[in-house]
């Protein structure tokens, strides 16, 4: 936690995603000749909840794991107004899933430390990074909390609003944590915030643990297209609809809740 | 209980005493057996999605011979074994916990449960909270993880998980990955499977089990409103009338099934502009109104171009009260042809 009136650091983890059309190979790997690398929407989403915190004097320090077109992604971020911005260099052509990622995110996290939160996105395009941040909060044994839409300095802590399966909740959580962005409207790059990302901020390059981006614990084995679901059409009286839709748990069975 | 069962009374008697047996102990060894689903209790018995795991599980179960087992965290867990007595499962561990568990809280427990018995793989449904659980205990284990699972197989020889998902952005793939390291968690995607058949005689051992969590992050709740209703954006399930219907007894039918289906209930501008329903703000395909639900139910509806054009995803369509040459039909799985009174009426009557 920084000493009283020092300046709050909150650390965002990015990813890239693919834009334009993304077809695949016959080898089951994505082509991705002529395809830009931007930042993801939901990274933008966790800069705009991070800018929250900007607002009241937080530095931003964006980092991202190069996978291919990192620098242009990472410039991106900056335009929306980060700080800083760390790439992660060296884990392009290994195979890293979301647990050697957060491995890698820790390291950064420790070295470039101390922050007072973690705000990231949730998910990614092909799953690699889903999952990472819950797994960072883990490995640095810090809280965690999903679907965030608002946060706020309180006191020593932070007070969040996030939405659940069960209810909206608000809360009082200490720094630092880790928060994963929910439903928000995404931050948006200004002109000035393009130029400076561009022509103003360097980017901290530093080199992956070439050990732990090698240690996939899940390896991904193909990417297919979603098979196309043939509807024919059946004809069918009420009683079958209601089995029908029962048997694809649809509908409530009889006394219960779907 | 009756005096004429003779010595069938006998085994109920002592059937009927069934105990949390206390001092489990840990499983030795490396030996990582056993399918462990993380269920969600409610009030009056488990949260639908952990029967669905549970269906899911003994199949995999039975593919590896091996035990369905499920953890339930929570301060009230009582009427949750009761419900899950009922089912196809082996055991039931049981850890108490306040009924707000932040993520740390319950992914330690998980990962203390899972030291303790050894599952080799942890089926977890799919939420923010569900995804984060399951990649925070997998991490504290030292092991890999996958979320979001619309399909959970086993390649029986190395007893390793086989995961698709799909991707997110703007094409959609699957992608198809293996976990490599036991224990394996996996969350999967919420309403691929259906919760399995009663077992009459189901033999389900309960264990209370006795877990440090370790040091918690002081986490302080200030205020909790229940979940929003579904709007008709955002429901799961929705039914929408359209101008086939000719009176307001019709349309009153249509309410009814949507309020058997806890559905959200719409109307298409066919049946606005004819006088029958008035625009509520349910007008699907005005003021930009989408619906992008998992099932659709089109009572007497056509299938006008701004209609169909307000139809996000891929919702399984079922068309009531229409014929078999509207443009409706070409977007539906099922079709229940005729008259909308007799149609809705012998699907409430299915119900």
């Amino acid at each position: 936690m920084p000493p009283s009136g020092a300046r709050l650091r909150v650390l965002v983890p990015v990813t890239g995603a693919f834009h334009g059309k993304v077809r695949l190979k016959r080898n089951g790997l994505v082509d991705t000749e002529g395809v830009e690398r931007i930042l993801s929407r939901e990274s933008a989403q966790a800069l705009a909840l991070a800018k929250q915190l900007a607002a009241e004097g937080a530095e931003l320090v964006v980092v991202h794991v190069d996978k291919g077109g990192g620098e242009e992604v990472l410039r991106e971020a900056l335009a929306h107004g980060a700080d800083q911005g760390v790439l992660v260099e060296g884990a392009e052509k290994s195979e890293s899933d979301a647990s050697t990622r957060a491995t890698t995110i820790a390291e950064v996290y420790k070295q470039m430390g101390p922050f007072d939160a973690v705000i990231g996105p949730a998910r990614s395009e092909f799953a690699g990074f889903t999952g990472t941040l819950a797994a960072l909060a883990g490995q640095l044994e810090l809280p965690c909390l999903v679907g965030v839409s608002r946060v706020a300095v309180d006191g020593v802590g932070l007070r969040i609003a996030y939405q659940s399966l069960f209810g909206d909740y608000d809360l009082r959580v200490p720094r630092p944590s880790v928060l994963l962005v929910g439903d928000l409207e995404p931050s948006h790059p200004t002109a000035w915030g393009i130029h400076d990302a561009h022509r103003v901020k360097g980017i901290l390059r530093v080199k992956a643990d070439n050990y732990t981006v090698q240690k996939a614990l899940t390896k991904r084995q193909r990417i297919e297209n979603v098979p196309q679901e043939s509807r024919s059409l059946e004809s069918v009286d009420g009683a079958t609809l209601v089995r029908r839709l029962r048997s694809r748990s649809l509908i409530a069975e009889k006394g219960g809740s779907p | 209980m009756s005096d004429d069962l003779g010595l069938a009374g006998l085994y109920a008697t002592m059937a009927d005493a069934p105990r949390p047996a206390a001092n489990l102990e840990d499983v030795r060894g490396n030996d990582w057996r056993n399918i462990l689903v993380l269920g969600r209790a409610t009030k009056t018995g488990v949260y639908p999605e952990t029967l669905a795991l549970v269906s899911r599980a003994r199949f995999l179960a039975d593919e590896l011979g091996c035990r369905v087992e499920v953890l339930l965290i929570g301060s009230s867990l009582d009427a949750a074994t009761a419900e899950l007595k009922r089912y196809p499962i082996d055991t039931v561990y049981r850890v108490a916990a306040p009924d707000y568990a932040p993520i740390d809280h319950t992914a330690r427990i998980l990962e203390q449960v899972v030291r303790k018995r050894k599952p080799e793989l942890v089926l977890v449904f799919q939420s923010r909270t569900g995804d984060a659980v399951t990649a925070y205990a997998a991490n504290r284990l030292g092991v890999g993880f996958a979320t979001g699972a619309s399909k959970v197989e086993m390649d029986t020889s190395e007893r390793k998980a086989v995961v698709t998902h799909e991707s997110g952005g703007q094409a959609r793939f699957q992608v198809v990955s293996a976990l490599q390291v036991l224990p394996q968690f996996v969350s999967v995607q919420r309403g691929l499977f259906r919760a399995p058949l009663e077992t009459p005689d189901a033999t389900v051992r309960v264990h209370d089990l006795s877990v440090e969590a370790g040091r918690l992050a002081p986490i302080e709740v200030l205020g909790h409103k229940p979940a929003p209703t579904p709007t008709l954006e955002t429901a799961d399930r929705v039914v929408v009338a359209g101008a086939r219907i000719q009176s307001a007894a019709e349309l009153d039918l249509a309410r009814q099934l949507a309020q058997r289906l806890d559905a959200v209930f719409g109307v298409t501008v066919g049946i606005v502009e004819r006088g029958l329903a008035k625009d509520e703000g349910n007008v699907v395909g005005v003021h930009d109104h989408h619906v992008a639900p998992r099932l659709l139910v089109t009572v007497g509806v056509r299938g006008a171009l701004d209609f169909l054009e307000a139809i996000e995803g891929n919702p399984l369509v079922c068309a009531i009260g229409c014929e078999a040459t509207d443009p409706i039909a070409k977007r539906a799985a099922y079709l229940v042809a005729g008259e909308v009174p007799a149609g809705v009426a012998s699907v409430l009557k299915g119900l």
